[in-house]
């Protein structure tokens, strides 16, 4: 029992770390209204510049601290606020996640460019030594701080109680609640609703910010995904304190930590429990508490009482496209792949053929994410878990039972779509917001309880998968697997574009759409959500089973790991989430791009080396200059279009289509009325209604 | 014959009671008003009806069938349809595409194997159907023009096109007229009258105008703050006292 005890005390230190992450993203969400998914982002941007400037060129603390945290945070969220989220107020939940998700892409990269990218070992901590355990308290007892713990501790409760009395007492935080409820109506009542969203986000950056760089000496070294992994983790207690409540956040930060801790402490540590459930218990917790927390359902995200004056927000599908371009582009479309992949048969080398395959194969994948997010309507950000368990699957069927590969790939499909049926069953009712985090969570339990069992994916070392073998056809040959993997792609695609067609498509969208009028119709509000989730399920699986075929092997960490299925995410979602090109394309660029970004900034190298007696501005620019930028650059580029989501939910290609629509009909009829001129006041109602009686 | 039958509905959201024990009977083919001043619940009884929210209290029964635990989609299958205040009619999609959905979600079975094997495009029956209803309601000249380009009027008799289309015995209609002018109230109610006498359809309406309450229904119900506070045929509620000091003001001859 006192032993118990003491864990307990021990948990607190780290529950501090997960109220102080949970309660900055309560202050974001409450005072922005964004579920701020890039908040490790930007803690990771100020932790770095601590670093930098505190190790790299020592600054005193005092001159570092006030850099990173009071200058570099809030201007990080000043600049958001000024150009993205200002113009986002209006938009549905889901577009906010979106740019988020493509913060969080984007903003580490960015780091990586302006910071340099080699790795900070030892972040240093917020006091006034070099390394956290360099100062200890109170020393020789049986409970020892470390300088870094106690400067958490402190942070946080003093953080809690500021905000605690931030929204309790004063004006400006009644003003900032007022102003994410309705920017309008805040105004109305003489409130500058600009001013107080900058406040806003210049306060919880600030949070932010001083997070990351308490956090950062947890880690062996600084880099971003440790931190956004901490943030999953600590959502547990934001869903905890349900998105609003500071102090419940701050109970339930603590109460995680200190489970965790007990449970490190009196499990066996040779178990599987000790192994899988310690690191995986935040997940856990933030899944269950989604399920099962009352209130969260029926609390449902946050709605402008002025909404009722807005004309209706804007389909994800557009309408007002001929059908003479939609039969033409999809003519086109195939014409060009058909081109594209005699080109890479007959012309490419092997390097770029083998990065052609891996996207085709990748685009089945994608096309995964088509069926949840563009036909469905729900953000589920666990593609990459459904991949893994295909390719686990393949590999486990074809060594247990010798069975042939292609086989072995419909049934991990049947196997990944079982478990993405068991995961939607509670997960569909869920809102947007909350569906997102929900299959996040399920996402980082798949990584850190199920990925780690050898019954699952082999242990550490990756299981092998064999190429197929039709006839006397081998598939060793890359020519050969890319026509597979094609005919593939084009037996997905139309599963995709006849759902999409049919009545699972309306359905979805009728659902997507009014929740309440596709009910009062007889749409149930599961069935068809539940379909769609575990058929993207099955199509993810069978396409990772093909991925993991195509590489020889099942590798979680290269191929699957989460993050990788974030960022094919944000890609699918910015080309067009709904669009089966638009999937292929991001398949490709996902491959391609980096690839073609390291040839590009690999150039000026070369060229310098060819003359080494250049000199002047162009040469030193170009010296500049390297192929490590290309991976960043490329991130940076796939985080932008998530960024843009926003001003084109139905995704740039098919705004790009739209727009052409619109040119060639004017062009067509210059005097006629173009087909979006619904808004145009020349129609006269009453004439149009009663009609010809 | 009773077909629906609402007895003692509460409904409490955290400190405010938005209804206090009240009952609603519909009979078959009856034509029946819900009327009440802004905020007296009638939106709320509405929605306790058709299973959006969940009573605290009271059951309700509908052809001797309890509803508890029976989820709003079942309701619609049952025959209870709806349309509501604020219109929510499915974005991207056509006028008649909203009509098809409706039909199809009444016949729910293998949809996914019949997209899969015969593709989900409109078919002639359904195109028939639909355009049925359309003549009926004076928009058939819409059948193809994407909601958003749709007047208010206009909406509001799409959404009733997709209550109707699912054939149901109770429909339920939350202000229809509310947003409309006089020429389209009165097409409205044209409708209305056609729908409940020659195609026997129950209807209870949540409604503002009382002229159109008067013309139209046979008994009306009197929400106040979330009470009944009275109801029978409609002559005598609007006689009734009580009535008029709530709700009808003294115009009212």
């Amino acid at each position: 029992m006192v032993e118990l005890v003491e864990y307990a005390i021990r948990g607190i230190p780290t529950g501090c770390v997960y109220a102080l992450l949970a309660v900055g993203l309560v202050l974001t969400y409450k005072t922005s209204g964004v579920f701020n998914l890039a908040y490790g982002a930007q803690a990771f941007a100020s932790a770095s510049v601590f670093y930098v400037v505190r190790k790299d060129h020592e600054w005193p603390l005092w001159a570092a601290a006030i850099l990173a945290i009071v200058i570099v945070g809030p201007a990080i969220g000043l600049l958001l606020e000024r150009f993205l989220f200002r113009y986002l107020r209006g938009s549905p939940p889901m577009a906010k996640l979106v740019t988020s998700l493509g913060l969080l892409i984007a903003i580490p990269e960015v780091v990586r460019l302006l910071l340099g990218s080699d790795s900070r070992k030892n972040p240093p901590p917020l006091w006034w030594v070099g390394r956290t355990d360099e100062w200890l308290w109170p020393q020789g007892s049986a409970f020892v701080l470390d300088a870094g713990q106690i400067a958490t501790i402190v942070s946080t409760i003093l953080v809690v109680i500021g905000l605690v009395f931030l929204f309790a007492r004063t004006q400006i935080g009644l003003k900032m609640r007022a102003v994410v409820e309705s920017a309008r109506m805040a105004e109305l009542y003489g409130v500058n609703s600009e001013r107080t969203s900058m406040t806003a986000w210049a306060l919880s950056s600030l949070l932010a910010g001083l997070a990351g760089v308490l956090v950062a000496p947890l880690f062996a070294s600084l880099n971003p995904l440790d931190l956004f992994t901490l943030l999953v983790a600590a959502l547990a207690a934001t869903v905890f304190g349900g998105l609003t409540s500071i102090p419940l956040t701050f109970a339930g930060g603590i109460a995680l930590g200190v489970l965790q801790a007990v449970m490190a402490g009196s499990l066996p540590t040779d178990s599987v429990f000790a192994t899988g459930l310690r690191p995986g218990l935040p997940f856990i917790v933030l899944f269950a508490l989604l399920m099962f927390r009352p209130g969260l359902r029926s609390s449902g995200e946050l709605q402008d009482p002025l909404a009722g004056v807005d004309p209706p927000p804007p389909s994800p599908v557009s309408q007002d496209q001929p059908k003479w371009l939609t039969r033409g582009s999809r003519a086109v479309m195939i014409l060009l792949l058909v081109v594209a992949g005699w080109i890479s048969i007959s012309v490419l080398d092997g390097f770029w053929l083998g990065l052609v395959v891996s996207g085709v194969c990748l685009s089945v994948i994608l096309l995964s994410i088509t069926v949840t997010t563009g036909l469905g309507g729900m953000l589920s950000l666990c593609p990459a878990a459904f991949a893994a368990i295909g390719a686990f699957a393949t590999a486990q069927l074809v060594e247990a039972t010798g069975m042939t590969v292609m086989v072995a790939m419909m049934i991990a499909g049947l196997v990944s779509a079982a478990v993405g049926a068991a995961l939607a069953l509670p997960v569909v009712r869920l809102g947007a917001v909350y569906l997102a985090l929900a299959t996040l969570a399920f996402a980082l339990m798949f990584e850190s309880i199920l990925v780690p069992l050898s019954w699952v994916s082999g242990g550490s070392v990756p299981l092998t998968v064999p190429r197929p073998l039709i006839g006397n056809v081998d598939m060793a040959d890359d020519r050969w697997f890319l026509l597979f993997a094609a005919t593939c792609l084009g037996l997905v695609a139309w599963v995709v574009v006849r759902l999409r067609e049919g009545t699972t498509g309306r359905f979805l969208q009728a659902l997507y759409m009014s929740r309440d009028a596709a009910e009062s119709i007889g749409i149930s509000a599961t069935g068809p959500r539940v379909v769609a989730f575990a058929i993207s399920a099955g199509i993810a699986g069978f396409g990772g089973g093909l991925l993991a075929s195509y590489a020889g092997q099942a590798n979680y960490q290269a191929s699957f790991a989460y993050l990788v299925g974030l960022v094919w995410v944000a890609l699918v979602v910015s080309t067009g989430s709904r669009s089966v090109l638009a999937a292929i394309i991001s398949g490709m660029v996902f491959f391609l791009l980096p690839a073609g970004l390291n040839r590009l900034f690999s150039w000026p190298e070369n060229w310098l080396e060819a003359h080494p007696d250049a000199s002047g501005p162009v040469a030193s620019l170009l010296e500049v200059v390297t192929p490590s930028w290309a991976l960043p650059v490329a991130f940076i580029l796939f985080g932008a279009g998530a960024i843009l989501y926003a001003r084109n939910p139905e995704g740039s290609l098919q705004a790009q289509m739209t727009a052409l629509g619109r040119f060639v009909n004017r062009r067509i009829d210059p005097g006629g009325q173009a087909p979006d001129s619904g808004d145009e006041p020349d129609r006269n109602p009453s004439a149009d209604l009663v009609g010809p009686s | 014959m009773t077909l629906l039958n609402a007895v003692h509905i509460t409904k409490r959201f955290d400190g405010l009671t938005a209804l206090k024990a009240v009952d609603l009977q519909v009979n078959a083919g009856e034509f029946a008003a819900v009327i009440g001043p802004n905020g007296a619940g009638k939106s709320t009884l509405f929605n306790c009806l058709t299973g959006q929210i969940t009573p605290d209290e009271g059951s309700i029964r509908y052809q001797d069938e309890d509803l508890r635990g029976v989820s709003s989609a079942q309701r619609s299958l049952l025959g209870i349809s709806r349309t509501f205040q604020r219109i929510q009619l499915f974005g991207g999609m056509t006028v008649r595409d909203q009509l098809v959905v409706a039909t199809r979600a009444h016949k729910q079975h293998g949809a996914l194997w019949n997209d899969l094997l015969r593709g989900g495009r409109v078919t002639r029956a359904e195109k028939e159907q639909t355009d049925s209803t359309l003549d009926m309601l004076g928009i058939s000249s819409i059948a193809d023009s994407p909601v958003e380009s749709l007047t208010l009027g206009m909406a509001r008799l799409v959404e009733l096109g997709r209550a109707l289309v699912t054939q149901p015995d109770l429909l339920l209609l939350d202000e229809p007229s509310s947003g409309l002018d006089r020429r389209e109230t009165e097409h409205m109610a044209g409708i209305l009258r056609l729908v409940c006498s020659e195609e026997s359809v129950a209807v209870a309406l949540i409604e503002h105008d009382v002229q159109m309450v008067g013309d139209l229904a046979e008994t009306v119900w009197v929400l106040d703050y979330g009470q009944l506070i009275a109801h029978g045929p409609t002559r005598e509620v609007f006689e009734d006292e009580k009535v008029r000091s709530a709700y009808l003001g003294i115009q009212l001859r």
